[in-house]
């Protein structure tokens, strides 16, 4: 017991060295490559002293809260639609494929139902959907503190004695993570559905199998440990997109060249922050 | 009243803004001129925080902005208008909404004292017939005085324009002019304005400087300009034909 207690945790330990020496390396190649006046450290620093600034006190909480009820209106209600869309389909395919594959008979039909199920909470309506959410609402922070910026709407929050970074980022970041976690149950609620509709459907498996193989086996902990992905996927998407755009410095070229950046360091973090969570919550 | 001493600038090594010092009174309208990439954004940008100072300070009434803390820094910053260049008005909002943000923000008024103060405002500005417009429905002239709306709405101690007039055809460029001399009278606020407008200069120029290769050379006031002798300036006062043919006759 000790000893694969040891094993456990030596495997644990160089994963995490692995898994930090790739991220950094990853990050450092695409920030060489697109920011030649700073380097990784300057960029984390610089990040971190925004999100200090953002998550101060604001100065009006009924502006605050006004800010943050559109912000969730804006991410949340505007990104239903794909959201919803995305899941539906993304079901049916999963679980088509799984009943397809699936023709021995020592292998049970209610493992099309588990199986969906597993793989839809687990991956697809967190890491699938924010790896989506980041290209839609990842470009649109961007972009839009971007054209903020090379506009001087920032500047001239600043002057008013506003804390730019605070009525603009917090709202966003905050708004994301509160309206993030239905997003995916929504999400998790259709993909299942769509999974049912597919295979069911076309009776390629029964009614009581598929319902028998989603409840095999539940655990809470499933949905918690998709809960808390989401909720890392939201801060840093939102985080991210706006350092990107808050920082924008040129003319209308720098804000698209900003979006783009926003999506791409976005999906790194996302694929990163998923490898580490999975490591400290499913081992 | 503003005072600059030793005011220090660089980018890259090159140095922007050398050792200026100036003082702008209040009640008056102080004017910054000045080649393209004299520095004057620059100045004013370190005048008002946007831009850290290499060494130097800007005094506030007293009060040492640049090594003031940033809680400091917001609260001289309330006593503090701007009107930029191109505006800087949030698309999201329509005009009266703009006007009204630093009052929502800054003001502990009631609803329908905010609604009367922005309706005082664009009356000054007289653009009372776009209240309910977004600043991409309106004209350029419109959105200056829809700035400058924005910028007396809390009765600022200093209002700082950037080119008020670029862009804009003679007659708006007079009206934007008065206003701003007529509110910065009426309001004792020190006014500083960075222009490229001669006209503007001996119109309403009650000081000027003149800022060449981030240098202060010149200062005067603006009917003394055309008599100052400082190469540079001349070259600058006197480069249209119509300077110089004025110049000739009187």
């Amino acid at each position: 017991m000790n000893t694969s207690n040891e094993t456990l945790n030596y495997f644990t330990a160089n994963i995490f060295k692995e898994s930090f020496i790739w991220v950094y390396g990853l990050l450092r190649l695409f920030l060489t490559q697109n920011c030649t006046h700073l380097n990784l450290f300057a960029h984390i620093g610089k990040y971190l002293l925004l999100l200090k600034r953002a998550f101060a006190r604001p100065e009006k909480f009924s502006l605050y809260r006004r800010q943050l009820v559109t912000e969730i209106n804006e991410i949340g209600v505007g990104s239903l639609p794909l959201i919803g869309i995305i899941s539906l389909f993304m079901g049916a395919v999963i679980s088509l494929q799984l009943a397809a594959n699936i023709d021995t008979p020592l292998i049970p039909k209610y493992t099309v139902g588990f199986a969906a199920r597993t793989s839809i909470i687990y991956e697809f309506s967190t890491t699938v959907v924010a790896l989506i959410l980041a290209g839609k609402v990842g470009s649109s922070i961007a972009s839009e503190l971007g054209t903020m910026r090379i506009s001087e709407q920032i500047d001239a929050l600043e002057i008013m004695g506003v804390n730019s970074s605070a009525f603009l980022i917090q709202p966003k970041i905050v708004g994301f993570i509160l309206i993030n976690p239905f997003l995916v149950m929504i999400s998790m609620v259709i993909g299942i559905f769509g999974a049912y509709a597919s295979v069911v459907g076309t009776g390629m498996v029964g009614h009581e199998d598929f319902i028998y193989g989603i409840q095999l086996d539940f655990k809470t902990y499933d949905i918690i440990y998709a809960m808390v992905k989401t909720i890392v996927f939201a801060f840093l998407i939102s985080s991210i997109s706006s350092y990107m755009g808050y920082y924008t410095d040129g003319g209308s070229l720098e804000v698209g060249k900003a979006s783009t950046r926003a999506v791409v360091y976005s999906i790194f973090a996302i694929l990163a922050s998923n490898l580490i969570i999975t490591y400290l919550m499913l081992l | 009243m503003i005072e600059v001493k030793n005011l220090n600038k660089s980018f890259d090594g090159r140095d922007i803004i050398k050792n200026v010092n100036t003082t702008f009174e209040a009640g008056k309208v102080n004017m910054v001129i000045g080649r393209s990439g004299s520095g004057k954004t620059v100045f004013l940008k370190c005048m008002v925080g946007l831009i850290i100072p290499d060494s130097g300070s800007v005094l506030y009434d007293g009060r040492d902005f640049t090594t003031s803390d940033e809680d400091e820094k917001m609260m001289i910053r309330r006593e503090m208008g701007k009107v930029f260049q191109m505006g800087a008005l949030f698309d999201s909002m329509t005009v009266a909404e703009n006007v009204r943000f630093p009052l929502d923000m800054f003001s502990d008024m009631t609803d329908a004292e905010k609604k009367e103060r922005v309706q005082y405002c664009l009356e000054k500005v007289n653009l009372t017939q776009a209240t309910d417009l977004f600043p991409s429905e309106i004209s350029g002239g419109m959105k200056k005085r829809t700035a400058i709306a924005r910028a007396i709405s809390l009765n600022p101690k200093y209002l700082f324009c950037d080119e008020p007039n670029s862009g804009l055809d003679p007659e708006t460029s007079i009206l934007i002019d008065n206003l701003v001399k007529d509110l910065t009278h009426e309001f004792n606020m020190t006014t500083v304005i960075i222009s490229h407008d001669m006209n503007s200069v001996f119109e309403i120029g009650e000081k000027v400087m003149f800022l060449y290769k981030g240098e202060n050379v010149w200062e005067g006031k603006g009917r003394e300009i055309a008599q100052a002798e400082h190469p540079a300036l001349r070259e600058f006062v006197f480069a249209s034909e119509l300077m110089k043919k004025l110049h000739n006759i009187t």
